[in-house]
């Protein structure tokens, strides 16, 4: 054969294998626990779903195997348990009039799994000292703790694109799955 | 009746006690009535190797809104304590090779009721040539008070592993001993908790090899996994595993008879399907189930890819269950991940209609694998039930 076509040929056999397969988010099961009214939790989740990871992930998809969990732990730590005991009892003592004083490391964990099995983790965690009323709502994030759990998502999007199991499922359902 | 003062009362009362199980507990503190014996010194001049579960280690669940993760505060509880007491620490999941002098293999079991946590901390202690030093059981129970569960979580374990330590100060043998090893070194079999298997499932043979398929999820971590049972029971190891599609190829190292022949075309919608599976019963015994039922269609539901529906009024007992055509073929493997009772409970999927992977799924698998099997038509004639039977054993996965 002409060595110019032979060449063409392989160049036109790599150019199409490589516009043939369009690589595909993976359908992912999204699972957000967050204390918080359901206008802030999906907030939240429209801001996960501008991660390019996450661009097919919906808490619709049930039925997909691979699931992306989401939560919000609040742990006082051992001074902020004992202000929190002292202007409790003040503010229990005051019928509420001195709010109570906490102080909290506030972790966000995301999770991603394939059929149960652990692909990636992620945590990031902060500290935080809040003001709270005796009859304000229970367990919900102050302000600052809000905005700052909302801002982890940036940084979990680029975490996650550089993750080699993360990266490494989502080749593998694009050699099975991508529509050719 | 409840007056003001007694409500101010009540009120400081569940305060004082909210923020005592909100606050984290020193592991240097020991608590009250609980002394090393005379002349310990802590930190022991000792190394320590832990073994916990991998079925511990990632236990996690959902309790009130938040993901209480039990596993994971386990860990810390453990490695708080048992850095207090030994100068080298190394867990057997994360091993940095420290030459240890010891081996501690701890089993926490938990108890939700009545309000109360309650936490029974086995142990056995073994000394690096792999003699059984000591062993016993620690329990520690609480009042499930707390606005913060992980921290209720990471106490208890911290008290109950105290008191295992404090055991373990206790054994002649273990301040003094010698002989070192490392966690990897040491014999995983005398770690293996024998009392039950970890895991459960299905698989098959897929070539006269002796390999089989079955699913990630059962035979992940394991110490030992078992394929069949009683009289003809092997050893599986791991060769090639996949959780995207919850497959894996187990080696059993022998030649077998019987092994599955995938089918080459799609099942037609209607085609009839039997599955056998094996589970554990109410009793825990192993229980083998067969499943009949139709093709009912190509498309996953809710997101689910890859996958085949079928009905059937008895589901699969458990993953990696084969699904044969009438011929006996293999078309597909029952590897679960899916919430049927949500699929069916929000009408996303019909009663009594489940996923199958679809065959051509799994061969591509075994291809991409370099695993041989056969898609040749069987030479002699056997029901379906008999050929499915003949290749599918039991997977026990022992932790």
């Amino acid at each position: 054969m002409n060595p110019f076509i032979r060449c063409a040929a392989v160049l036109t056999m790599l150019c199409g294998t490589a516009t043939a397969v369009r690589a595909e988010p993976l359908p992912i099961n999204l699972f957000v626990l967050m204390p918080g009214d359901t206008a802030q939790v999906d907030a939240f989740e429209e801001r996960l779903r501008k991660v390019p990871y996450l661009a097919n992930a919906k808490d619709s998809l049930a039925g997909s195997n691979i699931m992306l969990t989401v939560s919000v732990a609040q742990v006082p730590t051992s001074s902020g348990a004992a202000s929190s005991a002292t202007t409790g009892l003040l503010a229990a003592s005051t019928l509420g009039l001195i709010p109570t004083v906490e102080n909290k490391d506030i972790s966000v964990y995301y999770q991603l799994r394939a059929n149960y099995i652990t692909i990636a983790s992620f945590e990031y965690t902060k500290n935080f000292t809040s003001v709270s009323n005796l009859w304000g709502e229970f367990g919900k994030l102050p302000e600052d703790a809000r905005q700052w759990v909302s801002s982890t998502v940036e940084q979990f999007g680029r975490d996650i694109q550089a993750n080699p199991s993360a990266v490494a499922l989502q080749a593998e359902y694009n050699t099975y799955f991508a529509k050719r | 009746m409840l007056t003001l003062p007694r409500f101010l009362l009540l009120l400081l009362a569940v305060g004082m006690l909210s923020s005592c199980a909100n606050t984290p507990v020193d592991p240097k503190s020991l608590p009250s009535g609980l002394a090393l014996p005379k002349g310990i010194k802590l930190p022991l001049e000792r190394g320590i190797g832990i073994y916990l579960s991998a079925g511990v280690l990632q236990h996690s669940e959902i309790f009130r809104n938040e993901i209480i993760q039990r596993g994971r505060f386990t860990r810390e509880g453990v490695d708080a304590v048992a850095k207090v007491f030994f100068k080298t620490v190394d867990f057997r999941d994360r091993s940095t090779k420290a030459p240890i002098q010891l081996m501690l293999d701890l089993d926490p079991k938990w108890k939700f009721e009545a309000g109360n946590a309650r936490l029974e901390l086995s142990y056995r202690l073994f000394d690096a040539k792999g003699a059984a030093l000591s062993s016993g059981t620690k329990t520690e129970v609480l009042a499930i008070a707390t606005n913060a569960p992980n921290v209720l979580i990471k106490n208890m374990v911290i008290k109950a592993t105290q008191q295992v330590m404090v055991e373990v100060t206790r054994v002649p043998a273990a301040a003094n001993a010698l002989a070192s090893t490392t966690v990897a070194e040491f014999p995983p079999r005398l770690l293996i908790n024998e009392e039950a298997p970890y895991l459960l499932g299905t698989g098959f043979y897929i070539n006269g090899s002796g390999q089989l398929l079955t699913a990630a999820s059962i035979v992940k971590d394991c110490l030992r996994i078992d394929v069949g049972a009683d009289a003809g029971k092997r050893s599986g190891i791991v060769n090639a595993q996949s959780p995207l599609l919850n497959l894996a190829i187990l080696n059993s190292g022998g030649p077998v008879t019987g092994a599955l022949s995938a089918a080459t075309a799609r099942p037609s919608l209607g085609a009839a399907t039997t599955s056998i599976s094996y589970g554990r019963d109410k009793d825990g015994k192993s229980t083998r189930g067969l499943s009949f039922g139709n093709v009912t269609g190509y498309e996953g539901s809710g997101g689910a890819f890859g996958v085949f529906q079928f009905s059937a009024a008895t589901k699969p007992q458990t993953v990696g269950a084969p699904i044969v055509d009438p011929d006996g073929r293999l078309i597909g493997v029952f590897a679960g991940g899916y919430t049927y009772e949500y699929l069916q409970k929000n009408s996303v999927m019909p009663a009594n209609t489940y996923q199958g992977l679809n065959g051509d799924i799994v061969t591509e698998f075994l291809r991409r694998n370099r695993i041989a099997y056969s898609t040749e038509p069987y030479a002699d004639s056997q029901t379906p039930v008999d050929r499915a039977g003949a290749a599918t054993v039991q997977i026990a996965c022992y932790q």
